[in-house]
């Protein structure tokens, strides 16, 4: 069989730069066709490591020197121009003032409340128990269903947490099960409001479970 | 420009392959900036203009390395042994190969490649920053692909840990 879509369309394809008839034209073909099917998922699936490996920076804090080289520069220009940066200006100082009284004032409000803490730490607990669940239904269902490079989100209203699970790369392992790469990102809202991205592999056993096998944690 | 900072880090660590290495450049680059905003028009993006000179304060270290006899390339490979697909992802090395092959393609590859698939630059906008015209932004971007397809999926690579060469 021939194929109706040269590679270069594909990738435009996978890169959003068709127009929507031509997106519609090869949605069409990739269904008729696995081979392409399969071209588009190793195409997605590059993007998303690639997208994945230079994520770093994104999760961790820009460094102190770098906001200050930016700020240290504008102020310099501005100087040089005759005009004062908007922290030296008198309304900043003011507005500084006033939003100081009010944090004062929230802590002094907070010591009466400080006798439902220990109903505040069950409902704590059980936010937190809740988050758990609902992290591992959304794993599971991103490593069974989604491809590579298309994240599934999760987000409990009880706690606010939040956050998605990404597979990243699919193979088979050396005793012939299927594996995947992910990416668990969250953003955890009961308690201690702790960011945690880990980079995992999970593998899927014979009764059909998503196991996981290797963790790489960081926390933020 | 702050908010960019983030962006640019990730582009500069694709670019060098280092974090650190990637955090001197964005240095460099927000000097450069503030020192020509003037030559920005308003309404542009700002983003675009950006990598656009963290592209060519790369292209500059590169050059002044090797006048000076290094190559700032070969250095930043030595961070990356190459480890075969399938031993990597046992390790969970997968993206530790990644970078290490998108450290070795050319920089020309390397900047087009990060910029669509990192950035979600379009190809136009990449055909802008760089300079060049969409035709070669096109290809470029099938070879990088093509390279970093191979590396991942291609076969075992040899036992002993060569760095520096890609399994053809």
């Amino acid at each position: 069989m021939t194929r109706q879509v040269d590679d270069e369309t594909l990738m435009a394809y996978v890169d959003g730069e068709l127009d929507e008839t031509a997106a519609h034209a090869v949605e069409a073909a990739i269904a008729a066709d696995p081979d392409l099917a399969e071209t588009v998922r190793s195409l997605r699936e590059g993007a998303a490591s690639l997208h994945a490996a230079f994520a770093e920076p994104m999760r961790t804090q820009v460094p102190e020197c770098l906001i200050e080289t930016v700020n240290a520069g504008f102020a310099a220009r501005q100087r040089k121009n005759g005009k004062t940066p908007w922290h030296g200006r008198p309304a900043f100082a003011a507005m500084a003032a006033s939003i100081a009284v009010l944090i004062l004032g929230l802590g002094g409000a907070y010591v009466f409340v400080d006798q439902q803490v220990e109903q505040r730490l069950a409902r704590l607990e059980a936010a937190r128990a809740a988050d758990r669940d609902i992290i591992q239904a959304t794993i599971a269902t991103a490593l069974e269903k989604h491809l590579s490079g298309v994240p599934a989100a999760w987000h409990n209203p009880q706690s606010g947490s939040s956050g998605r699970v990404e597979p990243v790369r699919t193979f088979r392992s050396a005793a012939g099960l299927w594996c995947r790469e992910y990416v668990f990102e969250a953003a955890f809202r009961a308690g201690d409001g702790r960011n945690e991205t880990r980079r995992a592999i999970a593998c899927r056993d014979a009764e059909g479970r998503w196991r996981t096998r290797l963790e790489l944690t960081s926390d933020s | 420009m702050l908010a960019l900072l983030p962006r640019l880090r990730r582009f500069a660590y694709g670019l060098t392959g280092s974090i650190d290495e990637g955090d001197d450049l964005v240095q460099a680059t927000c000097e450069r900036a503030i020192r020509s905003i003037d030559t920005w028009q308003a309404g542009t993006r700002l983003d675009s203009w950006m990598y656009r000179i963290a592209r060519n304060q790369f292209l500059n270290q590169i050059r002044a390395n090797k006048v000076r006899g290094q190559r700032l390339e070969v250095a930043s490979i030595d961070h990356y042994t190459y480890v075969d697909g399938a031993r990597a992802m046992e390790a969970q090395l997968t993206l530790e190969a990644v970078r290490g092959l998108a450290a070795r393609l050319p920089e020309e590859q390397r900047s087009i490649l990060l910029l669509v698939c990192v950035e979600g630059l379009s190809y136009k906008e990449v055909s802008e920053v760089l300079d060049i015209p969409m035709g070669t932004v096109t290809s470029r971007l099938a070879r990088a692909r093509a390279t970093l397809k191979d590396g991942l999926d291609g076969p075992a690579a040899p036992e002993e840990k060569t760095s520096g060469s890609l399994p053809e």
